[in-house]
């Protein structure tokens, strides 16, 4: 059994079959652009979030993903079936970061603004402060560090894959993000929630 | 159970347990760490997400995007990587073949270094390879990469140092040393403007411009001197070094310098 049939599917009772990345991906060098639309609708907001972990403004991070897109249909011929197709999507999306980063010859100090005038829905507060905790602690790790941790807890990538990407080997990934992990800990402090669910204090390291 | 699932059980707020977590954990240091503490870092990174609010107008914005991929070049860098390798060695076959004819009424050089240009589309092939490989697939690590392209820079360089000076009675001695190594350079340069267009058109835009730039010119200068090897009947090594040898460092370095110029004042 190849790779393609072990890909992403979501299988849903009483619909028909979802379709496999690679089933799309192959179905889109074949001319199927609804193929490629369902590809975007999936990985879009993934790719989105990638961009926003290290880069605030999301006028940007759209920017990527669409250029990621542009990327994926310009090398849709070098796409082999037999291959994973998510693993080779991030790596293209994290090239274009990395590329996005040099251009800008600095890395993010700050905080940035990550709303935009669409109204946030309920919750969305919380949950952005949480982000830009772990945000900010992310890039305050070695970057061999948190682009292992990224693709492998953010993404959901096998560390083979992650090591694979990054031409690293499988236990050289899984060291990597345990030393990032050990570092996040160390950063994120006050902020991690206490073993009887409360937390440990406010501010903290943020 | 293994990273997966930990990580899974972490997104969904739990901390795993049990005897086939311990058994994992023992083995795997990163999901240790994660659990450690009834797993409050792993708790905490589940949380870190940014909020997502996928922008309606991005697959119109895309769509625009795919519409304006049109025409030959677009055509060109949308072929799979061994077409635009393939496109690459017929241009520069077509230069060597044209450009490494003897000039009307001239003469060919005494002897074809054949182990050498044998080498010379080698090393550029190689390192065309790695330029162009597409995303996602094994590439040399950078070390090697560099060493192609230093190779590729350096294999004129060689040549002229190991080439034995056999001047053709009909060469043209009324010339001076400096308008000979002249002429070739600007001979071979010209020569290989087409396979630099040509290289551009197949250029997806998938890697950082300055170090394609910087390889692309290396290769362009061993097409040029493998031309320059069929073509030019002097083979002085001082002549080579100064006339061919130089054609791929002096494209690289243009080509870096411009597109760091360019990339300065586009920022």
């Amino acid at each position: 059994m190849g790779a393609a049939s072990a890909g992403n599917s979501e299988v849903c009772s009483g619909a028909p079959p979802v379709r496999t990345d690679e089933e799309l991906m192959l179905a889109y060098t074949r001319g199927d652009g609804a193929a490629f639309k369902e590809l975007f609708q999936r990985y879009a907001p993934k790719l989105e979030r990638l961009m926003l972990r290290e880069l605030y403004a999301r006028e940007e991070a759209n920017d990527l993903v669409q250029q990621t897109f542009l990327q994926l249909h310009r090398a849709r011929l070098d796409f082999d079936p037999a291959q994973r197709f998510k693993p080779w999507l991030y790596t293209i999306a994290l090239n274009l970061k990395r590329e996005h980063f040099r251009r800008r010859r600095r890395r993010p100090e700050v905080l940035g603004d990550v709303s935009d005038e669409r109204p946030a829905p309920a919750g969305a507060h919380e949950a952005l402060e949480a982000h830009h905790s772990i945000s900010w602690a992310l890039a305050q790790i070695p970057e061999e560090n948190r682009s292992v941790i990224e693709l492998h807890w953010f993404d959901g990538l096998s560390f083979a894959e992650v090591a694979k990407m990054l031409g690293i080997g499988a236990v050289a990934a899984k060291v990597r993000a345990h030393r990032g992990y050990q570092r996040l800990r160390k950063l994120l402090g006050d902020d991690l929630e206490m073993p009887d669910g409360g937390n440990r204090g406010a501010g903290g390291a943020i | 159970m293994d990273c997966a699932e930990i990580r899974d059980a972490l997104l969904s707020g739990s901390a795993p347990a049990g005897p086939g977590v311990e058994a994992h954990v023992r083995e795997c240091e990163a999901c240790a760490e994660l659990l450690r503490d009834r797993g409050e870092l792993g708790k905490a990174l589940s949380r870190g997400e940014a909020p997502s609010q996928p922008n309606p107008d991005l697959w119109s914005s895309l769509e625009g995007a795919l519409r304006a991929e049109s025409g030959p070049r677009a055509w060109l860098r949308s072929r799979a990587t061994p077409v635009r390798l393939l496109i690459a060695a017929l241009v520069a076959s077509a230069i060597v073949t044209y450009g490494g004819r003897a000039a009307e009424g001239g003469v060919a050089p005494a002897e074809r270094p054949l182990v050498w240009l044998v080498a010379f589309t080698l090393v550029g092939f190689a390192c065309l390879s790695v330029l162009v490989a597409p995303l996602g697939r094994p590439r040399p690590p950078p070390g090697v990469r560099l060493a192609i392209v230093l190779a590729a820079l350096a294999l004129p360089l060689l040549y002229a140092s190991s080439s034995v000076a056999s001047l053709a009675p009909a060469s043209p001695q009324q010339f001076t040393f400096a308008e000979q190594a002249l002429g070739c350079f600007a001979y071979g340069t010209f020569l290989v403007l087409p396979f630099l267009f040509v290289v551009w058109a197949l250029d997806r835009g998938e890697r950082p411009f300055l170090g394609l730039v910087a390889g692309v010119g290396a290769v362009a200068g061993l097409v040029a001197n493998v031309a320059l090897a069929l073509h030019c009947p002097n083979t002085e090594p001082a002549h080579i070094a100064a006339g061919h040898a130089t054609i791929g460092g002096a494209l690289a370095s243009l080509g870096a310098l411009v597109v760091l110029v360019t990339s300065k004042f586009r920022s």
